[in-house]
């Protein structure tokens, strides 16, 4: 009898700690702490980006404005993951940094460009209507290294489209920033009341966060790990996320820390113990592989030296994503969808 | 052999004026379109709402559906189980039961999509003889309990949706190009050499009148759902199975008669967002602008029927889409049901404890 009392009581307490999620709390503590900051941060780095690539060009310090570009796209890598709403209106995620490109389309058009000097460098908004390819970091990042390393903006026209360019990052850098201390700041902060049209109940801010962090854990994987190891018989290391400025590991790196960020503010609170303890291990052995890769050098110089340990990275990574599904998403009473992961 | 069925029956069926002892749609809460969804116990059920999204009716399914064919004067659906199924329920959505089963014949298993005839005599299903790997057109009598008549070629492999053109005598097929056999459940066994198709094909007797590919850099798009429009124009939905990142055009619009499709086509980063995954199609009621979803890429876009002026609309999971009043009503995996204008603003929004699966079905003709 005592022990069916036990039990019972076992029941009522594990059934009442996966109480519904407190979500609109979980979405106000997003914004306060990772959203605003973040994206104020971003502008002000972009900002100091503009004035490091200075448009006469008469006074440009080529370690200056590099220096400026690695915290413009430091403060890029914090945010990039929240593609939606103000990321995603207008593409600003890809205007920001065409990427995954599978196609080679930015070294193409960036070559085209500095071939045929033929581009509004000294048109804001007409800059703004080029392709997403022509722009962003990837962009500017062909402008400011090669293959063999720095290539100092001493020429004219390579100077003056490096300038567009960091202009160009920090008008979008600036949309967002407005849009997420106003309108969809708004709507964020609404979800599920009556005329919210984009957050249809409080849970689908939760979704959200969920969503995009496991997506670009999943592309982090697939894309900035997968491809360029490629196969065994066809190593890729050229296709290595920013490989020419040698950030290749950073990201991942910052990514790390911008996705555990977001989960554990949005979501700690919410989550047991356990599940907290579980997600922060996955973490730190992330990080302990990520260090084991980037002692060897950047990625394409790890991948030469031992694949085995950027394969252990991918897996480790992958074993995050494991976990969000497994443990986390279903403490949070939250999935990725019905339709999107499958086919017909 | 163009034809396998007895087309003395389908003459006799046409021409005998059948009239039902029913009462239409109305009697099932007269609802605007149907959906298939699981509620959050994990069950499955075809379910009538209303254009404001409210439910009308709801009845539980054995497994996951697909799609529905809607009779269209009888408050009757066929519910299809997703490929490679083998059965699909007829459903008195009025009563809420169903009335008989349809079961794929030996060798055969359905694709999920069907449409019936103009006057509801006949039911034509997509389907797989898996073991040539030919499409099919199943064709049953629903006059009398849908009984097998027979079956007739589809212009192609892997046919998947299938729609009556507004000549009430030629249906438009998408075959998808695509192989699989049950054996490998969904595997794609033919991706090197699939070649994908619309084919407009007079079920009576079998004759292939047209057939449409895409163009060789574009034969890894699968063309898989199917919408009408005015003129007649027909809108197709492709996903695309090479490189999501590559940005192909995943709606292409054809009239009888063109040489070729003309694609709908935007800046290859708005095409690549949508991850190669088109899921549904649907023109609006004027039938001059269509819609397709990406449940993969979280997005709605729409062109004209001339192929530009393109917009997007952003929403996770988002696949089913059917025309209104004022544009469309798209439906989404968290249980979302909006209302979009012609350029995809959302101008109204509920949202229904259940997540709604593939496709709505609208029970207005034309659209």
């Amino acid at each position: 009898m005592k022990f069916l009392a036990a039990l019972l009581l076992l029941g009522f307490v594990v059934g009442s700690a996966r109480a519904e999620p407190d979500h609109a709390a979980a979405a106000d503590r997003l914004l306060s702490k990772v959203i605003q900051p973040g994206t104020a941060a971003f502008e002000e780095a972009t900002a100091t980006l503009r004035q490091a690539a200075a448009p006469e060009c008469t006074d440009v310090e080529p370690a200056a404005l590099r220096d400026a570009f690695h915290g413009a796209w430091d403060g890029w890598m914090a945010i990039q993951h929240l593609r939606f709403g103000p990321l995603e209106d207008e593409s600003r995620s890809l205007q920001i940094a065409f990427w995954p490109d599978s196609r080679g389309t930015v070294g193409r058009t960036v070559s085209r460009i500095l071939a045929t000097e033929n581009a509004p460098v000294e048109d804001t908004d007409a800059f703004a209507k080029l392709s997403v390819g022509a722009r962003g970091f990837p962009a500017l990042e062909r402008l400011l290294f090669d293959d063999s390393g720095p290539v100092p903006p001493d020429d004219a026209f390579r100077c003056a489209y490096a300038a567009a360019v960091s202009a160009d990052l920090e008008r979008v850098a600036t949309e967002i920033t407005a849009a997420w201390n106003g309108p969809f700041a708004m709507i964020w902060t609404t979800a599920g009341e009556d005329d919210n049209a984009v957050f249809l109940a409080p849970k689908e801010t939760s979704q959200r966060i969920f969503v995009v962090t496991l997506g670009t854990l999943d592309e982090t994987v697939q894309h900035r790990l997968g491809t360029p190891l490629g196969t065994l018989v066809a190593v890729r290391p050229k296709l290595a996320e920013a490989r020419r400025s040698g950030r290749s590991l950073r990201h991942i790196s910052l990514i790390l820390d911008a996705t555990e960020r977001t989960l554990m503010t949005a979501f700690g609170p919410a989550l047991e113990a356990e599940d907290r303890a579980v997600l922060a291990d996955a973490y730190a052995s992330a990080r302990r592989d990520l260090d084991r890769v980037a002692e060897l050098g950047d990625l394409p110089v790890a991948l030469a030296e031992s694949r085995i340990r950027v394969e252990v990275l991918q897996q480790s990574i992958e074993r995050i994503a494991i976990v969000m599904r497994a443990e986390i998403g279903p403490a949070l009473g939250i999935s990725k969808g019905f339709n999107a992961a499958d086919g017909d | 052999m163009a034809s396998c069925w007895d087309r003395r029956r389908f003459l006799a069926s046409v021409a005998g004026t059948v009239t039902w002892p029913t009462h239409g749609w109305a009697a099932a809460g007269a609802p605007d379109f149907l959906a298939a969804t699981r509620d959050l116990d994990g069950w499955y059920r075809l379910v009538g709402l209303g254009a404001d999204g409210d439910l009308r009716f709801q009845i539980d399914l054995p497994s996951r559906g697909h799609a529905a064919a809607a009779h269209p004067n009888r408050p009757e659906a066929v519910a299809f189980a997703r490929r490679p199924g083998v059965f699909a329920l007829v459903v008195d959505c009025a009563e809420g039961r169903a009335l008989s089963t349809l079961e794929a014949p030996p060798g055969r298993h359905f694709y999920g999509h069907g449409a019936f005839s103009a006057d509801g005599a006949l039911l034509f299903t997509t389907e797989n003889a898996f073991e040539t790997g030919q499409g099919r057109l199943g064709v049953w009598d629903a006059t009398s309990g849908y009984a097998r008549l027979g079956e007739v070629a589809s212009g192609g492999i892997g046919p998947h949706d299938v729609r009556l053109m507004p000549d009430g005598r030629t249906l438009a097929i998408a075959n998808g190009g695509i192989r699989t056999h049950p054996r490998s459940g969904r595997e794609k066994l033919n991706l090197a050499t699939m070649r994908p198709n619309l084919s407009y094909v007079r079920p009576d007797d079998g004759t292939l009148l047209e057939t449409i590919e895409p163009p060789h850099h574009l034969r890894l798009n699968s063309i898989r759902h199917l919408a009408v429009g005015s003129d007649p124009t027909v809108a197709v939905a492709l996903q695309w199975q090479g490189d999501p990142a590559d940005g192909m055009p995943l709606l292409a619009f054809h009239r009888r008669g063109d040489a070729a499709f003309r694609w709908a086509e935007a800046p290859a980063h708005l095409l690549a967002a949508m991850s190669g995954y088109a899921g549904s199609v649907a023109f609006d009621r004027s039938g001059t602008r269509a819609a397709i979803t990406s449940p993969r890429g979280g997005r709605v876009m729409a062109w004209d029927v001339v192929g530009g002026n393109p917009d997007v609309w952003v929403r996770p999971d988002v696949c089913g889409i059917v025309a209104d009043d004022t544009g469309w009503i798209a439906t989404d995996g968290h249980g979302g049901v909006i209302s979009l204008d012609r350029r995809l603003t959302a101008t109204k929004a509920i949202r229904h404890e259940s997540a709604f699966d593939n496709h709505l079905v609208s029970l207005h003709k034309h659209s």
